[in-house]
């Protein structure tokens, strides 16, 4: 028994007392304990392979998630956050810029605050905070719209203190879009060439409306020929001299005269651009392209030219026995002031004649006339960037039209058509098309000649003489260093079909530095008044108050005498270096 | 040895096909990044250069100077105004005036400083002398200070006695006796 006890041992110590309780049973017992034997090592290789199976499991897992986190440590910061896509800046129109890429309009990205009747819960709570974030509202009317319950907007772009306070409410029935705005930053001074756009960023006037599609479709920016800094110093003085003469409007044009780039285009009064305003009143029309007006003397100009260019009479031709009035088709012509009787062609132009320009323009003939002021193009539409371009009132040669128009009246056209004719004439005689947009190489290769180079430049000293002679109507022009020449344009304005004595267009059509005319100003006051407070100064020191005269000479020459003087220095008409950069 | 080559280059084809996708994959991820950055930047550059022109249009340049600076600006008329370009010729003589002017200048320095020696020496001298002058006269005037009182002592008693003897003298015309008598 021992010895199979202690043979047993090795293997199993239970068993042995089993065996010896139950002799029947021994193979029943060897067998239980053979199958014990079995099962104990079996189970103990199993548990252990699957220990080993679930670690090397999890080894596994830790070691991928350990090297992912060791990589995502390793990497650059920018290849985080990928997902979030900033959305690139598409604006729905491009920018318009001056030629010194100064800013003149620009889409911004605004937020509009919009009120969804049908998602109020509360009337009276969401009135309130309405009158807490805008405490100028009228609430009245956002109380009305409710309760006809259609979608409305409360306020376009909103500021972003607005847009928070909304925000915060976190009221559903406030919807706030995100929409792109025009913005101008210079509210009022380019209002009649930029124009306005509607709610859908369409343009509806100016150049918003002509250059509509250019400005949509393409990705630069519309270049324009003005200098924003010679604008608001014109349109300052134009202010100043309203303020002086109070006038109706006025408005002032300043143009390179061998290719036609417009530096400066202002008309007054004019409106803020980032405000829409309704602007149907005729007051705020663009005077210098829109308004079509009769200019009177300035017309002279073109008599004169027509004479030496058909060479119906010269510089000195003189002209004797000028009579005071004269009657054409019953109706009377007579001189602005007492003037001698024998004046030359060049007199006649200094002193501004209506009877000798009648003389000149008799001697020219009907014909040759109006050929000579149809080549200037000045009763035509003419062919410009913006919408707003006038049409000159149609009119027929008849009895004394000839004599009429000589001097400027009976005859209407754009002040635009009329500084492109100046320029004409100004530079040597070659045809220019005057332009709001910056083209560098815009000055013509083939030169098409409407007048000749002499014609030019006798004309030129003669309107130097308009400045410079004591007896010329331009005298406040005479600013040292700008060698200025121009004509004056005193034209009563035709009120119900008759000439209105009180109400007139003081014009001036200027041309600087007159020995190489290189800039145009032309200059017009609409219905300006004697001005007998304030102190006129002369070139030579002399001032003079208690005038009481409402020509062009005594007003609007005064205003571009100003404007010349404070434009000069940046257009450095005498600093040849300078000057090329214009 | 076919099965091999072919085993390899499938082998390699697959591990080179997963590199270059992942590096496509980080590059895609980079240019979306750039992308976005350069979208935000180009947003806030538009709104600053919005700023930045409003704040330089010369309706609010005019607005600030008015209400802000201090100096006032007056508009100069053409001829109040000295001509700064003058012709070469003009500019010639300048430059030689200038020259000349410098070298007169320096010379007068060099003949003002030769001067303002001379004035210190002599200073100097005179300094020294006048301080000799000052001590001398300081101990001559210890001196003097120091027999003052003697002198005059001597002084009051002479007068004192020419007193006496005067008085004496009217005595003995007047009949009083000279030596007082109780």
């Amino acid at each position: 028994m021992n010895s199979e006890k202690g043979k047993n041992d090795d293997l199993d110590i239970h068993i042995v007392p089993r065996k010896s309780r139950n002799f029947y049973f021994e193979d029943h017992e060897v067998s239980k304990y053979e199958y014990k034997k079995q099962s104990k090592f079996s189970t103990v290789k199993l548990s252990l392979n699957r220990i080993s199976f679930i670690f090397f499991i999890f080894l596994v897992v830790a070691f991928v998630f350990g090297s992912k986190i060791i990589y995502l440590a390793s990497i650059k910061k920018e290849n985080y956050f990928t997902n979030k896509l900033v959305p690139p800046l598409l604006l729905k129109r491009q920018d318009i810029i001056d030629r010194n890429n100064n800013l003149l309009a620009r889409n911004v990205k605004l937020y509009s605050a919009a009120i969804k009747p049908q998602f109020i819960t509360d009337k009276g709570k969401l009135l309130i905070n309405l009158r807490l974030i805008f405490p100028n509202m009228n609430m009245d009317k956002i109380k009305k719209k409710i309760e006809v319950g259609k979608y409305f907007y409360i306020k376009k772009r909103l500021n972003e203190s607005e847009w928070t306070k909304l925000w915060l409410l976190g009221d559903k029935s406030i919807e706030l879009n995100e929409k792109q705005f025009r913005v101008y930053p210079h509210e009022s001074l380019f209002s009649h060439v930029l124009g306005q756009i509607d709610d859908d960023n369409l343009g509806i006037s100016g150049l918003e409306k002509s250059f509509n599609e250019k400005l949509t479709e393409t990705k630069k920016p519309l270049i324009l020929s003005l200098d924003t800094n010679l604008q608001h110093i014109i349109r300052e003085e134009l202010i100043f001299g309203n303020n002086i003469f109070q006038t109706l409007g006025s408005a002032a044009l300043l143009m390179k005269i061998d290719n036609g780039e417009i530096l400066s285009l202002v008309s007054l009064p004019d409106f803020d651009l980032n405000k829409r305003t309704n602007i149907e009143d005729p007051i705020y029309l663009n005077k210098i392209t829109k308004g079509v007006y009769e200019l009177g003397s300035v017309f002279k100009t073109f008599t004169l030219a027509a004479g030496l260019e058909t060479e119906s009479i010269k510089a000195n031709t003189a002209f004797k026995d000028l009579k005071n009035q004269i009657i054409c088709g019953g109706m009377p012509i007579s001189e602005h002031e007492e003037l001698p009787k024998n004046l030359t062609a060049e007199e006649i132009l200094v002193r501004s004649s209506n009877i000798g320009a009648i003389r000149i323009a008799q001697k020219v003939g009907v014909k040759n006339y109006r050929k000579f002021l149809n080549s200037l193009e000045l009763f035509e539409k003419i062919n410009f960037e913006l919408e707003e371009v006038g049409t000159p009132l149609p009119f027929k040669w008849e009895k004394c039209t000839l004599e009429t128009a000589s001097f400027g009246h009976g005859i209407t056209t754009t002040p635009l058509q009329l500084a492109k004719a100046y320029a004409i004439i100004g530079n040597g005689g070659y045809e220019i098309h005057p332009t709001i947009l910056l083209n560098k190489n815009i000055t013509p290769q083939v030169k098409k000649q409407i007048i000749s180079l002499k014609t030019s430049n006798i004309i030129n000293s003669m309107l130097r003489k308009v400045v410079l002679n004591k007896k010329g109507t331009a005298s406040f022009a005479d600013k040292k260093g700008y060698e200025v020449g121009g004509k004056t344009g005193t034209a009563r304005k035709v009120i119900n079909g008759t000439y209105n004595k009180e109400k007139k267009i003081n014009t001036f059509v200027s041309l600087f530095p007159i020995n190489k005319p290189k800039y145009l100003l032309l200059v017009m006051l609409d219905e300006p008044k004697s001005a007998p407070d304030f102190v006129y100064e002369f070139s030579s020191g002399y001032k003079l108050t208690g005038e009481t005269r409402n020509t062009a000479g005594w007003n609007t020459v005064v205003v571009a005498g100003n404007i010349i003087e404070k434009i000069g220095p940046i257009l450095a008409t005498n600093n040849l270096q300078a000057s090329n950069k214009f | 040895m076919k099965n091999i080559l072919i085993l390899i280059i499938l082998i390699s084809g697959l591990i080179f096909t997963s590199l270059i996708k992942n590096k496509t994959r980080s590059l895609e991820k980079k240019l979306i990044y750039l992308d976005n950055e350069i979208n935000s930047l180009s947003s806030s550059l538009s709104e600053a250069s919005l700023d930045f022109q409003y704040l330089t249009t010369p309706k609010h340049i005019s607005f600030l100077v008015k209400n802000f600076l201090d100096e006032n600006f007056i508009h100069y008329k053409e001829s109040q105004i000295k001509k700064s370009i003058k012709s070469e010729k003009d500019l010639a003589v300048l430059k030689k005036s200038k020259n000349d002017h410098t070298s007169n200048q320096l010379k007068i320095e060099k003949s003002a400083n030769k001067k303002s020696n001379v004035v210190k020496k002599t200073d100097n001298t005179r300094l020294f002398v006048a301080k000799k002058i000052d001590n001398t006269q300081l101990s001559i005037t210890k001196i003097t200070d120091d027999r003052q009182p003697q002198r005059t002592n001597k002084k009051k008693v002479s007068k004192k006695v020419q007193n006496w003897v005067g008085l004496q003298v009217i005595k003995t015309l007047l009949g009083i006796p000279i030596l007082p008598v109780k």
